[in-house]
């Protein structure tokens, strides 16, 4: 087992380098740069190339890129071209906010997915399980910018039972905090949540039909232990797998969310960098997504094993 | 008895004439050596807090680098400049009491308003300013819109300590315009390092903290020199609270369910009703931000031909601009000012919408199918908008048009290179002319060349012979001759007003923005503005 979340450790490092290299090298093949944008009307080449200087922008692009990975490894992220602060600064800043949206939106989408696609799979075509999947239809149909802006409308105008948009610290108030989070939080799950349920119903189908789930009912086993304790173990094997695929999904969706929202996360950071060419700013940004998006994957794989003792113990014959 | 004690008190009453005369005349000795910002006292039972919400928000925080735009980033209330603007939008003394300039107009002397400070206690002189005025003018800090406010500047003097003198490479009969808290507006020179993550400036508020796109905090600067008519310490706030939310419903959702007070830029579609259903709550103001035009490439393409641009000018349609773009808020503009602004320009003659004459022309031109492209910005949606009716009344007329929407980067690129036929421009109200009209259209500009590039020597004297006048009724016709040039040759044609409809709360007491649109402005807007308890 040890050897095995070693291994994954290992291979995290050529991922996340090889997805910053590329999204460096995209940055500098789409047109413009920030010195243009900086010097806007007054563009003379003679300053410019001072700038370019400055910002080391007039080096070879394989020298440029050494020296980000030199100093990220180092701890000095630098700063923003157009904003001039550290970026270090604001992404740890904006970054805890990011994840708890991302884990009150997975939380919010398991909890709705993991009963109602039980409740689908224990009584197929029934109501419940027609139910379930028009609702899981109409969750994966309606686009998250549009859904949001329906549940302020909902919440926060018509009903006023939650502010509509944004963010209050949990340090400053726990409850304060969850209800500016909630609305964010369900706008990004519902998707999920419609994806997980046909998920999780399509598996247990598979698993309550299998011959040990039969024996088990068959020796006396409570249905409640059959279900949750035999049957939703096997099926929640390919929803794990899953899961960690709808993390980075999740990271897209909470950059529309976020900017709905009006929540600070890393999200809106990212946006403003590429449209403002901040080269610094959108490295550092793609580092962290792709650094959390490869971690997401890794808790996924080592719950996995722990899900699924095969996979442990064709390990160890190995 | 009576008498006596009449006496009595008349006696008491002349000592105590003379004593209280005599403190007076000591007090207001007194006054004149005391800091003007400690003479008035705050007024009881004004204060409060506005939570602004806003559709933009600013890059960054260094006001020299970063455009601080004071009608949409609150961050703007922690500024002020020599000049000031009232609520009409006229130029009158902010940090400077008064200015004149030689007779030529190549050199300007500015008086400043002694005791006023920075939000860290530095009191601001002329030494303060000309650092300013040099930090801005460089252009590895400057931002080109900044720089290109004070770009005449040759050299500042400083000839005591709080007596100025800008001089002049040309006669600029618009320099005070140029020196307002938009876009010159003052650090304190020892914060100029730390600018980008704690700025001082001299405004009504003073900096707390800021996160992009998320949350601008700022709160009374005790110190600030303005008062009110009754002499009482400006502003009333307490604090501001700056909430930028891109998505315009989103902005109106949080005024309407009262978790902000104030809003700038309501949705043109949302307007009538808004106003129609909620009036009896809020408070709305339509206020003029600018314009939009068309410009014409005179560097390459087809709209070399002066006859192809008229065609293409009269088969522009303003009412359907008009409608589908501004949903009737606004006026359609022929030149860059409005009615009712004394620079409207009465006698100038623009083309009128005309598609059967446009039709005839293009015909005896045969220039029907003419391939055109049409470069608009993507992020902007009235930009985006206003291209996309243009491009349906030229496909009409018969010419075959492509509309190309670009981010910012890529835009800015095009247009340098005049990689384009025709751009849908905007452009913010300009306190001077001579920042609309030299620096759009004449053959010198750097901005001119790459936007049309079109040369006229005649627009060009008529432009530099207003910009040394200082008579305005005598500028204002060398501009109305300067611009029925415009209207024959069409380097630019200008389509409709840009508004802003901003709304408040009703407890929002004592608050109106400038016609112009700043919510910051001489003894009004965020300034005389308090939340009713």
């Amino acid at each position: 087992m040890q050897e095995y979340i070693l291994h994954r450790l290992l291979l995290l490092i050529p991922t996340v380098l090889g997805v910053t290299l590329i999204v460096f090298l995209m940055m500098h093949l789409i047109p413009g740069d920030p010195v243009s944008l900086l010097l806007g009307d007054y563009y003379t080449q003679e300053v410019a190339d001072a700038i370019r200087q400055e910002y080391g922008l007039d080096r070879p692009l394989y020298i440029q890129y050494g020296l980000w990975l030199k100093r990220m490894i180092t701890g000095d992220w630098g700063n923003s071209i157009i904003a001039r602060r550290p970026i270090f600064d604001d992404l740890i800043r904006r970054l805890p906010i990011t994840v708890e949206l991302v884990i009150l939106a997975m939380s919010v989408a398991l909890l709705i997915a993991i009963p109602a696609g039980i409740l689908a799979a224990l009584r197929p075509y029934s109501w419940h399980d027609y139910g379930a999947m028009t609702t899981a239809l109409i969750g994966v149909s309606i686009p998250e910018f549009f859904m949001g802006v329906l549940l302020i409308l909902g919440f926060a105008l018509a009903w006023n039972v939650l502010p509509a948009v944004g963010y209050v610290a949990p340090t400053q108030s726990v409850v304060g905090n969850l209800s500016h989070m909630i609305l964010p939080a369900v706008t990004l799950a519902l998707p999920r949540a419609a994806l997980l349920t046909r998920l999780i119903r399509a598996s247990m189908l598979e698993v309550v039909r299998l011959e040990y789930v039969t024996t088990a009912r068959a020796k006396g086993v409570r249905e409640r232990s059959v279900v949750l304790k035999h049957a939703l173990k096997n099926a929640l094997i390919p929803t794990v797998t899953v899961l960690g695929i709808q993390i980075g999904f999740l990271m897209g969706g909470a950059i529309v969310v976020e900017t709905i929202f009006s929540v600070p996360g890393v999200g809106s950071f990212g946006v403003a960098a590429i449209s403002l060419r901040d080269y610094p700013q959108v490295q550092a940004f793609v580092l962290l997504v792709s650094l959390s998006f490869v971690l997401s994957n890794l808790t996924v794989d080592i719950l996995y094993a722990f899900l699924d003792p095969r996979i442990r113990y064709e390990k160890e014959v190995d | 008895m009576v008498r006596e004690r009449a006496g009595r008190e008349s006696e008491l009453s002349r000592r105590e004439f003379l004593v209280t005369t005599g403190g007076a005349l000591a007090g207001a000795a007194a006054l004149a050596l005391v800091d003007p910002a400690e003479a008035g006292k705050r007024r009881p039972g004004r204060g409060g807090t506005l939570e602004f919400a806003t559709r933009l928000d600013a890059a960054g925080l260094d006001s020299h680098r970063n455009n601080q735009y004071h009608t949409s980033h609150p961050i703007a209330a922690i500024y002020t400049g020599l000049t000031d603007i009232n609520q009409k939008g006229e130029i009158v003394p902010g940090i400077a009491v008064s200015w004149e300039p030689n007779k030529e107009l190549t050199a300007w002397t500015f008086r400043l308003r002694k005791g006023v400070l920075f939000h860290n206690g530095r009191e601001v002189d002329a030494e303060a300013v000309k650092l300013n005025i040099q930090r801005i003018q460089n252009p590895t800090i400057g931002s080109s819109w900044h720089r290109g406010a004070v770009e005449g500047i040759d050299t500042v003097d400083v000839l005591d300590k709080y007596t100025v003198r800008f001089k002049l490479s040309v006669p600029d009969a618009s320099l005070p315009a140029n020196v307002m808290h938009y876009p010159t507006n003052l650090q304190a020179p020892e914060a100029f390092e730390t600018s980008a993550e704690h700025p001082i400036g001299t405004g009504p508020f003073k900096f707390v903290s800021w996160t992009r796109y998320s949350l601008t905090e700022l709160v009374r600067f005790e110190n600030y020199w303005e008062t009110d008519a009754e002499g009482h310490n400006l502003p009333y706030l307490d604090r501001i609270t700056g909430r930028p939310k891109k998505e315009d419903s989103v902005r109106l959702t949080a005024l309407r369910t009262g978790q902000v007070n104030l809003v700038d830029n309501m949705a043109y579609a949302d307007v009538e009703r808004f106003i129609k259903d909620y009036s009896a709550r809020f408070n709305t103001w339509r206020m003029h931000l600018g314009g939009v035009f068309v410009v014409f490439n005179f560097r390459q393409g087809p709209f070399q031909d002066k006859h192809l641009r008229t065609a293409a000018a009269l088969a522009i349609d303003r009412q359907a601009i008009h409608h589908a773009v501004f949903y009737g808020q606004g006026d359609m503009l022929d030149q860059p000012y409005p009615k009712g602004d004394f620079w409207h320009l009465e006698g100038s003659r623009s083309l009128e919408y005309d598609p059967d004459k446009a039709k005839t022309m293009l015909k005896q031109l045969r220039a029907a199918g003419t391939g055109i492209e049409i470069i608009c910005n993507a992020n902007l949606a009235y930009n985006r908008q206003c291209g996309e009716v243009i491009q349906d009344l030229w496909s009409k007329l018969g010419l075959k048009v492509t509309l190309k929407p670009l981010d910012t980067v890529p835009l800015l690129q095009a247009r340098d290179a005049g990689d384009f036929h025709a751009l849908i421009q905007g452009n913010s109200y300009r306190f001077d002319p001579d920042g609309f009209f030299a620096r759009n259209l004449h053959s010198k500009s750097d901005y001119a060349k790459v936007l049309a590039g079109w040369q006229n020597p005649r627009y060009d004297r008529l432009v530099e012979e207003a910009k040394k006048i200082l008579d305005r009724d005598k500028r204002k016709e060398l501009y109305t001759e300067a611009w029925n040039i415009v209207n024959d040759e069409l380097p630019h044609f200008h389509l409709h007003e840009l508004t802003m409809i901003s709304a408040a709360a009703k407890e929002v007491k004592g608050y109106q923005p400038c016609v112009m649109g700043p919510f910051t402005h001489h003894n009004g807007g965020i300034r005389t503005a308090y939340i009713e308890a």
